[in-house]
């Protein structure tokens, strides 16, 4: 990693952060944690981190109704998840 | 390293509705509150709540609060507590009002009045034509709800500790509750909040069973918490199942499948319901169907490798009437099954969903419990609200629309009743050391290293045994021996190693202690459905199918002390009209 990368959440913390309120993203999220997100690159795994902070209903939206987020950026951390 | 403390006035364990409603009525009586959340508190199960709120507010069809008194007594099975009922449903439109003033959205008419949907078992005139009682902001009530709260407490200074986990209650030799040992996740250090009253609104249990729409989250903290610390749980056997959750997942799969034309099959592409239930067939009712499933399953007619589940085919509808009128179930099966049910057809089994039973409290909120001058003695400083109470409301079931409503009247009520105590009770109690020792010594224990069995396993095991022993399909033996599983699975509790003891964020440790939770609140759900000889709202048994008043009109209460089970009277005498008797189920 290069020394002026900001140091991402620890895997366990970012494990935590996978719960949610609602049953079908505790499903999602955990899956793509676990199987996938160590073959992320480092933008890829910074997007993800900040995909964990917005809330419960965007987020189901996104990855269940498959509406596309108004912030851009998301869009390709989103895309990834939902093809695996 | 000395164990840190803090002090508040009221210590809130769980940040969902109930207690965000509940802390923003304390915070803006200036009393100083914590709220305790394992997870970021807009992350709480509420979100999950699409259906909206009840009230008779009659902006649709005409409607009193009386009529949603019946329809909710009715709905209990005439299990419900009738004096908590009616303030229940007196409260409702004001608290929908508060709502509205603070700013969720409801959808409006044209009018720019609330708009209030139907649903099922709402009536006028008790019992008379369908009523409109349920408002809703879109189908995202409970996200509006909770985000709503959750601005106005960060307005009024709640303090909040986000992602700490309760450990137990702190307690006196005279049982008053003087706070809680609590566990910051990110550092793995406990610290004790002391507090003169501590209302409990940790949510339900729905992880107890393999196939449940609850969030992973659901481990029913708060009631096992409560367990620990001498006091019962009531009627943990009525628990309320959806017929079709994807098998082994969970998520819901609506009964507009059925509604558009859906029907299930078994092993043998037998349309089995034919045989339940000749005329209604697949539209016969939840419980029907949800025994239809289950006894498919145990006669040995299942499907899959473990011939576990039955399926639902929509295949025969054509993908236009799918993609029309099914688009989210179509979503759900591509995202979590990677099928289209269009084309294959879905793995489903009945789904937990909501605990009736739980924490027994009185209409304010207070935790009550059999001691020496009756059966609803007040738990001195204990107070619980939401899903993980029992005030109860919903008695032997629960209707749609009425849980945001009781989470929010019993949170606000609880609120208002602690103001009261503060005033009466200024000053805190001594702590108790004997009984943080203890406290400490259930985190300790996680600590052990060595050889023995995962959390995952034994969790795994526990929810199976649920499942099969206390699901939809009662039966005396099945229970019994559900029981006997059940005493395995606690003696098993003391191999369970950790594979890495490590302090900081270590989820693993968490989970181990949820597990604890669910353990006991499994026995307690078990040993309640096993002694209710009778079927009652969501409790029903296939050797008992009748509800019996004559013996059965009455709570259960359960302890873990001896795995002892007790009883209490419903009240059945509102606060100022008359009772409803109870009358034959007929809808």
């Amino acid at each position: 990693m290069e020394a002026d990368l900001e140091e991402l959440p620890s895997i366990e913390k970012l494990r935590w952060q996978c719960r949610r309120g609602m049953l079908e993203l505790d499903l999602i999220l955990k899956q793509f944690l676990e199987n996938n997100y160590n073959q992320l690159n480092y933008n890829e795994k910074e997007l993800f981190c900040e995909l964990l902070s917005q809330n419960d209903q965007d987020l189901q939206q996104w990855l269940m109704n498959k509406t596309s987020p108004a912030d851009s950026r998301f869009l390709e951390i989103i895309d990834l998840i939902n093809r695996h | 390293m000395a164990l840190a403390k803090r002090r508040f006035d009221t210590l809130i364990l769980g940040a969902g509705g109930a207690g965000l409603r509940a802390a923003l009525q304390l915070s803006n009586a200036d009393a100083r509150v914590a709220v305790v959340s394992k997870v970021f508190p807009t992350r709480s199960h509420t979100v999950a709540a699409q259906g909206g709120v009840n009230a008779a507010l009659a902006n649709v069809v005409p409607d009193n609060w009386h009529w949603h008194m019946f329809d909710t007594v009715k709905g209990s099975d005439y299990l419900g507590d009738q004096d908590a009922i009616e303030f229940m449903c007196r409260e409702a439109p004001k608290i929908v009002y508060e709502l509205e003033h603070f700013g969720v959205p409801f959808s409006r008419l044209d009018t720019g009045h609330i708009y209030q949907r139907a649903f099922g078992g709402q009536s006028q005139n008790f019992g008379g034509a369908q009523a409109a009682r349920t408002c809703a902001a879109a189908d995202r009530t409970g996200h509006a709800i909770l985000h709503s709260l959750y601005q106005q407490n960060i307005r009024s200074k709640t303090h909040f500790f986000d992602e700490f986990f309760a450990l137990d209650l702190i307690t006196d030799d005279e049982g008053a509750v003087l706070g809680a040992l609590v566990l910051e996740i990110e550092t793995g250090e406990p610290l004790l909040i002391e507090a003169k009253t501590t209302l409990i609104a940790s949510g339900g249990c729905g992880q107890l069973f393999r196939t449940t729409t609850n969030a992973h989250i659901n481990t029913g903290d708060g009631m096992a918490m409560v367990l620990r610390a001498g006091v019962p749980l009531e009627d943990m056997e009525f628990f309320q199942f959806h017929p079709t959750g994807i098998a082994g997942k969970g998520m819901l799969i609506t009964e507009g499948a059925r509604g558009e034309g859906g029907y299930l099959i078994n092993k043998d592409g037998e349309r089995f319901m034919e045989r339940y239930a000749p005329n209604a067939k697949d539209l016969a009712s939840r419980d029907v169907v949800s025994r239809a499933i289950s006894t498919e399953v145990r006669e040995g007619r299942g499907c899959g490798p473990d011939g576990d589940h039955v399926m639902l085919r929509l295949d025969h509808l054509g993908s236009d009437i799918v993609a029309k009128r099914l688009p989210g179930i179509r979503d759900t099966c591509k995202t979590f099954l990677h099928i289209d049910p269009v084309d294959t057809p879905i793995p489903v089994f009945p789904t937990a969903h909501y605990v009736m039973g739980g924490i027994p409290t009185d209409r304010h909120g207070r935790v009550v419990m059999p001691a020496r001058h009756g059966p609803e003695e007040v738990v001195s400083g204990l107070y619980a609200a939401g899903e993980c109470a029992c005030v109860s409301v919903h008695g032997g079931n629960r209707l749609g629309g009425n849980s945001l409503l009781d989470i929010l009247v019993f949170g606000r009520a609880a609120g208002e009743d602690i103001i009261g105590f503060l005033k009466e009770n200024p000053n805190h109690r001594p702590i108790n050391e004997s009984s943080v020792d203890k406290a400490m010594a259930r985190l300790k224990r996680w600590d052990q290293k060595g050889e023995g069995e995962s959390v995952k396993e034994v969790r795994d095991d526990l929810k199976k045994v649920m499942e099969n022993h206390c699901g939809v399909f009662r039966v005396e033996d099945v229970m019994a021996e559900g029981v006997n599983e059940l005493v395995k699975i606690r003696e098993r509790m003391a191999n369970v190693r950790l594979s890495d003891t490590s302090r900081v964020f270590n989820t693993a440790r968490i989970e181990a202690l949820e597990l604890e939770n669910l353990v006991d609140i499994g026995m307690a759900t078990m040993k309640s459905a096993l002694v209710r000889q009778e079927s009652r709202g969501a409790h029903s048994r296939m050797d008992f199918t009748e509800r019996d008043d004559k013996n059965w009109l009455k709570h259960t209460l359960y302890f873990l002390e001896d795995d002892r089970i007790d009883f209490k009277p419903v009240r059945t005498k509102p606060l100022s009209v008359d009772s409803f008797p109870p009358k034959a189920r007929v809808y």
